[in-house]
């Protein structure tokens, strides 16, 4: 009797799709838990070692993140990811801005928004390397500056420790806003055009038109973008420390992503290097959090 | 044309914003102009025409990339690691996006919310937990290991694009096709994959786009110099012909020209593709 309930369950499970459903499923839940929620897991429990990444760990106990608190670089990083993330609402507004200008159909609109849309398309190792080499102190930057007698101004613009940070945050901007053009035109492409047009005959003008109508109109884009400028400011700016400036002058464009990386694979220390990707996570949990809720609002 | 926008529309003010227009993409374009014309110039030219198109291009600085700064090798290796997982991600997505728009079993919004959920793992706390799981697996150093993670890295969007824009396709056409007799896998060869086209290409390009740039993970999983990706062959020699800026911008030339290509082709599917989930 039993048994042939169970046969029964499983052919109504077979057409229904379940069976089919588990099993095209498979590979997706498989990769994403072997090589991504498995190794995250292990994380936390490294951060309370000294593992080198060879041989047996020692607990430590809270040891490393009782380092942390000391550690002075951790500390530059940190406010240099703060000043990153603080310069988030400046690269939402040039975008913004541009995405307006383009929207009203300015001759040669199409051509503006690819040209705005180029850089966006490039590898972080490619903007880099290529700014790394303007910016350089006999570079062509210097070198036209100095030509029109602005000598004076000339710099090693990634070497002098007050201006490397604000300089590699222009390059990543360079890197970036374009996206975020794009971003803003879809979002504007979606608002019926009526809407710009009823409240333009209510006498809505500039900066009433952009806060009273503008930006309600795209406030799931507003939230979307700014959430993953954020994030993307503690996580994905790698690769232009590495080929522009690697952390220097001094740790002046030090970032804690990079910091991870020079701890774990530069000085052995995989277990310092867990607790700040532990500190990292918390960090942006919220933020992240934030950014899915988004993305699902309407499936909710 | 009309102005269909928020702004008013002054002939003053339409030569204002055409201006400002113009001036931040002469920002983005003179860059790119500079980088071309570089890579073709000779070192001699460089010296004295150092900002304007190349008077005698030369294509000796991409022939030197190529073959002594290893642009060809690295680029060899990055093309089969991209295109392995591209394909495969497109493979797994699809599957996974066609049992979670269109068939019913239980836990199947469990699983689409734990497969986006898993992007809270960040990169920085995998990586080093990975680095060492890919060791022990025997994985590391082999393009097989970065195919696999950047397919990993693809699921939760691809999955999250293709669910999306299968759930769009009607119900009816999938069960006709059940009713002709199609198992699970011909209705999404069949139906799905047809129709759902658009978005696979989407996806397609853009994790060609992403997987061809991207460092942190081909820098920590192919450290042997024979398996080198061209992103990290690029980032890795950087330091050592930093005077010989042809070369370097050659070099950097080569490496951006597919993703160029591929900008240049699907300008507006990268476009919609970046922008899903951003846009209701």
């Amino acid at each position: 009797m039993r048994k042939r309930s169970r046969t029964d369950l499983m052919r109504r499970l077979a057409r229904s799709g379940a069976v089919a459903g588990y099993l095209f499923l498979a590979p997706a839940l498989l990769l994403v838990l072997v090589f991504r929620v498995w190794p995250g897991l292990q994380a936390f429990p490294y951060a309370f070692t000294d593992w080198t990444g060879a041989g047996a760990a020692a607990p430590v106990g809270w040891g490393n993140f009782a380092e942390m608190l000391r550690d002075g670089v951790f500390w530059a990083a940190l406010r240099n990811n703060v000043f990153l993330s603080l310069a988030v609402p400046f690269w939402v507004l040039a975008s913004l801005a541009l995405a307006l200008l383009i929207h009203d159909r300015t001759p040669g609109w199409r051509f503006f928004r690819g040209a705005f849309f180029l850089p966006s398309v490039l590898s972080p190792v490619i903007v880099g390397t290529l700014f790394g080499a303007i910016l350089r102190a006999d570079g062509p930057l210097n070198e036209g500056l100095r030509s029109i007698g602005l000598g004076a101004l000339a710099r090693d613009w990634l070497g002098d420790p007050a201006a490397a940070l604000p300089v590699m945050t222009l390059v990543i901007l360079w890197g970036i806003f374009g996206l975020g053009v794009i971003f803003f035109l879809a979002g504007l492409a979606a608002v019926p055009p009526e809407i710009f047009e009823s409240a333009r005959l209510d006498g809505a003008r500039g900066w009433s038109m952009l806060a009273g109508v503008v930006a309600p109109s795209l406030r799931h884009v507003l939230e979307f973008w700014t959430v993953n400028l954020v994030v993307w400011s503690f996580t994905s700016l790698f690769a232009f420390v590495y080929v522009m400036t690697r952390g220097g002058p001094g740790y002046a464009t030090m970032l804690v992503e990079f910091q991870l990386f020079q701890q774990a694979f530069e000085f052995n220390r995989m277990g310092y290097a867990c607790a700040l990707g532990s500190a990292l996570f918390l960090l942006v949990f919220g933020v992240v959090l934030l950014q899915l809720r988004l993305m699902t609002a309407e499936d909710a | 044309m009309r102005s269909r926008g928020t702004g008013s529309g002054t002939r003053l003010s339409r030569w204002a914003i055409t201006l400002v227009l113009a001036c931040v993409s002469v920002s983005t374009i003179y860059p790119m102009v500079f980088l071309v014309s570089t890579a073709l110039k000779g070192r001699r030219e460089y010296l004295t025409n150092r900002y304007g198109l190349p008077l005698q291009p030369t294509l000796e600085n991409l022939q030197h990339a190529w073959t002594y700064g290893r642009v060809g090798e690295y680029a060899l290796n990055s093309v089969v690691v991209v295109v392995a997982a591209v394909a495969v991600s497109c493979i797994v997505c699809a599957l996974a996006g066609y049992a979670l728009a269109h068939l019913r079993f239980p836990g199947r919004r469990a699983a689409f919310l734990g497969l986006l959920g898993s992007m809270i793992v960040a990169p920085q706390l995998i990586i080093i937990p990975l680095h060492g799981q890919l060791l022990r697996m025997d994985l590391l150093n082999r393009p097989i290991g970065l195919i696999l993670v950047y397919v990993t890295l693809a699921t939760p969007f691809g999955v999250y694009l293709l669910t999306s824009y299968f759930r769009s396709i009607p119900v009816e056409l999938v069960e006709a096709a059940q009713m002709d007799g199609a198992g699970h896998l011909q209705v999404l060869l069949r139906v799905i994959a047809p129709v759902g086209r658009p978005a696979i290409v989407t996806l397609a390009i853009f994790n060609f786009l992403w997987m061809w740039n991207e460092l942190l993970f081909a820098l920590l999983i192919l450290q042997d110099d024979s398996v080198r990706t061209l992103m990290t062959g690029l980032a890795v020699q950087r330091g050592q012909y930093t005077a010989n800026v042809p070369l370097i911008a050659a070099g950097l030339l080569l490496a951006a020209t597919p993703v160029l290509a591929v900008f240049f082709a699907f300008q507006g599917q990268i476009a919609r593709g970046m922008t899903m989930g951003a846009v209701k």
